[in-house]
């Protein structure tokens, strides 16, 4: 991690400070496995930047973005940049303080409680990543207020109250607008330090493409991306919905490629068949007619 | 050939998509033989944009209106064909492809709408972009070597190049007749036969769809017409002199049939137009579109201005219909997952959560883990919106966009499958008139919010005053109702109104203070009232006056989905 990047410029001083934080705080045996391998990396030397001195700061990190800006992929570079195990909860409607601390449940005679994942993540000092967050209702979201702000502590009632590990973070991800999403009240966003997370450039989509791919021919690769771009830029002017702007279905898509899919079908497959509306379907197609040639084959496409 | 408004919108988003921007009208668009979006010529038009930006623009408008103006277009368009072509296919590797396709397609077919000659260039141009040979003479040959505008020149260059083309060649293409003597030749000239005034007045009415290569292509000049206002200040001053008996025929004239029988409406005014609004009358109307037979005179004409107004409304929401239906998909989402917080929580046993110490014996004794009480969601009621819609004079300005709006709401709670009611208010020589356009029970109606149309004054305490009365009187009654005013948060009406024991216009602060008054009584009965404001700064701290925080301002639609859904979602949340 450190290796990629020295290599996209990230400034040698905040990496040997993440290297420090890493060596100074131990991993019981038991969570050693909940440090994140990334398969994908994060793009993107400025955000990079920030991120990384909020968390040296001591700072909890709220990624604003909307879909495709990889706000879970640079949540589980950091947790893998600064060696600490991460614990990811899904936010939704019914999200509440049990499901996010944990509740009493029965064994062996005694009733105990079974820890929730943000109870786990406080005493482990690990990553936590607290994903949609704004899919939860405002209320349910009051029981982290003692977390993230200066107190660090959980005070279960009935049980010990327990202060934060000194390398516990908080990361918050949220796409603004999103179905069933609301506004974050100004108690909870105030807790958190916030990065507006950009869409992935043409440039750093190529890229990704071709990490994941390295057989894939650059040529092919910049056109994937110039696709995607082109996609973006249709749903930031309003004319198609998001559902198609799917960076894991695009990387379905080039999976499926390689299997000998000709890249339309791919496509289609990967995205375009993700609109249930036939006419918006109908444009992301036209896109990708306007690209890519319906004869081109695999081994064109991944020829290195 | 009739091009659908889908395949015109398919067509302006491959423009866009190849121009890299959105929201510019381009000139024309491209279709096939069958009306279909030509996705190779439209990505063309688009990529012209892209790399020459508004260059060409003033070599467009000297065609536009001349002689032979469809001939010189299309030839123009081979020209740059082929310099898009140039600078596009590196980039888009699909580009020789679709050109092959289409240059394929083209073989063997009449290019009508082009004289013998330039039939034969556009035949030869494509046969070469199929790769074959051509058959030509010199002459011809000629015409399309100098067609073959380089993809190296800029904006300025392919401009000066594509004129001197049309110098040197589209003047002989039987048009010199109408060319003076000795001016033969001369590019300026060809523009002598320009429209008249009024021909260019039917151009503009029109969307003229004529013959590209083997398919069609539409020039896409706006269908606008001039509002038509036809004084209706004036009507609404002069019909104060009328006596009775015409004025309540005047406004039956224009607001069109009546909803309510004379009994029913008479019983509403013995009951509301009292107080506050005495001398007031009350006029329900069913909100359709039709034009009876027996009007007469000045409500013969603000009622045919209204039906005008009725298709201006259908014709805005079609222009924008696709931004539109993702805006009504998103909201219904967020609505969608709101209702889901509309729920009341219920308790069940369970194997983890909220110890229940009475039970935990039976952990013991009969094996059973369930000692725990978890909360779980359960149905929290009913709920029906009424959106009711300010249609006074002061609208006037916004009447499509306001019916768009109130469409996309209606649409989207449709979706839901919550009831809605939609209602629209305005006031004339002392009426208030209610025009219902939508009942709960009728979303097959929502289009007719298209029939919205302003008129007179808006005597906004005694509509929701009114409205107050209507739920009184409806058949049943839900959990939870929610009222949606779309206004402009500024009443006015020529009845005056009593205040501290005197006769005051019912405007500014007396006509707030009453709405005011009618909407907290509103609120009390736990109705729910929030406003999509649709004034201007002015009117500001009258719409914080009436509603409180419960309103928000929307500026264009494109901000409609994401603001009326916070404000949705914020109301629902108040209920749960």
């Amino acid at each position: 991690m450190i290796d990629f990047l020295r290599e996209e410029g990230i400034s040698g001083r905040l990496l040997d400070e993440a290297a420090r934080f890493a060596a100074r705080y131990g991993i019981d045996a038991g969570c050693a496995d909940r440090i994140p391998v990334p398969r994908f990396h994060y793009f993107g030397r400025e955000v990079w930047e920030e991120a990384i001195t909020a968390v040296l700061a001591g700072c909890h990190l709220l990624l604003s973005g909307s879909k495709a800006t990889g706000k879970n992929v640079l949540a589980e570079n950091l947790a893998a940049l600064f060696g600490r195990p991460i614990y990811e909860v899904s936010f939704h409607i019914n999200t509440d303080a049990a499901s996010l601390l944990g509740s009493d449940t029965y064994g062996e005679g005694r009733v105990y409680l079974r820890k929730g994942p943000v109870y786990q993540c406080a005493e482990a000092g690990g990553f936590g990543v607290l994903d949609e967050i704004n899919m939860a209702k405002n209320e349910s979201l009051a029981v982290l207020h003692a977390i993230l702000d200066y107190r660090r502590v959980i005070d279960m009632p009935g049980y010990s109250r327990i202060h934060l590990h000194e390398a516990t973070r908080f990361i918050g991800t949220m796409n603004y607008g999103y179905a069933g999403t609301r506004d974050l009240n100004e108690a909870l966003t105030s807790r958190f330090v916030v990065i507006d997370m950009p869409q992935l450039d043409g440039d750093g989509l190529a890229r990704l493409f071709r990490q994941e791919f390295p057989e894939l021919d650059p040529r092919w690769a910049e056109q994937l991306a110039a696709f995607f771009e082109e996609l973006q830029t249709k749903c930031t002017g309003g004319e198609i919905s998001t559902r198609s702007l799917d960076l894991r279905g695009m990387l379905s898509a080039i999976a499926l490629m390689k299997q000998g899919l000709d890249a339309f079908s791919a496509l289609k497959m990967g995205l375009a068949n993700k609109c249930f509306d036939d006419y918006e379907k109908q444009l992301v197609l036209d896109v990708a007619a306007s690209r890519f040639p319906k004869e081109i084959s695999s081994s064109e496409v991944f020829s290195r | 050939m009739t091009i659908t408004e889908e395949q015109r919108r398919r067509a302006d988003n491959q423009i866009w998509n190849a121009a890299g921007i959105y929201g510019f009208r381009p000139r024309i668009r491209a279709y096939d033989d069958q009306g279909r979006a030509e996705l190779y010529w439209n990505s063309v038009i688009g990529a012209c944009r892209k790399h020459y930006g508004e260059a060409l623009e003033s070599l467009f408008d000297d065609v536009e209106g001349s002689l032979g103006e469809a001939v010189c277009e299309q030839i123009l368009w081979l020209g740059l064909e082929h310099a898009c072509y140039e600078r596009e296919a590196p980039a888009r590797p699909a580009f020789p492809v679709l050109r092959q396709a289409y240059a394929r397609r083209m073989l063997g077919q009449e290019t009508a709408g082009l004289p013998p000659v330039w039939s034969r260039i556009w035949q030869a141009y494509f046969r070469r972009a199929a790769g074959l040979e051509t058959d030509l003479d010199d002459n011809d040959r000629a015409r399309l070597e100098d067609l073959a505008f380089s993809g190296s020149w800029n904006g300025a260059e392919l401009a000066m190049h594509a004129r001197a083309y049309l110098d040197k060649y589209l003047l002989l293409a039987g048009t010199e007749a109408d060319i003076p003597e000795g001016k033969a030749g001369r590019f300026g000239f060809i523009r002598k036969r320009r429209l008249k005034a009024g021909d260019g007045e039917k151009a503009k009415k029109t969307k003229p769809v004529s013959n590209f290569g083997f398919g069609l292509r539409e020039k896409a000049a706006l269908v606008y017409t001039e509002d038509v206002l036809n004084g209706t200040h004036q009507i609404f001053d002069m019909s104060r002199e009328k006596s009775d008996e015409a004025i309540a025929r005047f406004v039956r004239d224009v607001f069109g049939t009546p909803l309510l029988d004379p009994a029913a409406t008479a019983a509403y005014e013995r009951q509301l137009c009292r107080g506050s609004h005495k001398d007031t009358h009350l006029y329900f109307a069913e909100g359709d579109g039709r034009l009876a037979d027996d009007i007469i005179g000045y409500a013969g004409v603000i009622r045919r201005s209204a039906l005008a107004q009725m298709e201006k409304n259908r014709e805005y929401y079609d222009v924008r219909r696709d931004s539109c239906r993702l805006a009504i998909r998103q909201l219904t989402e967020r609505i969608r997952h709101a209702l889901l917080s509309l729920r009341d929580d219920s308790l069940v046993r369970a194997a983890e959560g909220r110890l229940e110490p009475v039970r935990v014996w039976r952990a013991e004794l009969v094996n059973d883990d369930k000692l725990f009480e978890r909360t779980i969601l359960a149905d929290r009621g009913d709920l029906t919106v009424d959106i009711l819609i300010d249609s006074s004079l002061s609208q006037v300005e916004r009447q499509q966009l306001i019916a768009a709006q109130a469409y996309m709401a209606a649409q989207s709670l449709t979706n839901c499958g919550i009831p809605v009611r939609i209602l629209a208010y305005s006031s004339l020589s002392g009426y208030t008139i209610l025009t219902q356009y939508r009942d709960y029970d009728r979303p097959e109606d929502n289009e007719r919010i298209f029939n919205y149309t302003t008129f007179g004054g808006n005597r906004d305490g005694l509509a929701i005053k009114t409205l107050g009365a209507l739920f009184d009187n409806a058949p049943r009654t839900p959990e939870h109702r929610l009222v949606i005013v779309l206004s402009d948060a500024k009443p006015n009406d020529t009845i005056f109104i009593e205040r501290s024991g005197r006769q005051c216009p019912y405007n500014g602060e007396a006509a707030v203070d009453n709405t005011a008054a009618e909407i907290r009584r509103l609120k009390r009965r736990g109705i729910a009232v929030v406003c999509i404001f649709t004034g201007n700064d002015d009117d500001l701290p009258s719409a914080r006056c009436l509603y409180g925080r419960d309103f928000v301002r929307i500026r264009s639609l494109d901000r409609f989905a994401g603001t009326v859904g916070n404000l949705l979602i914020t109301q629902l949340r108040e209920f749960s």
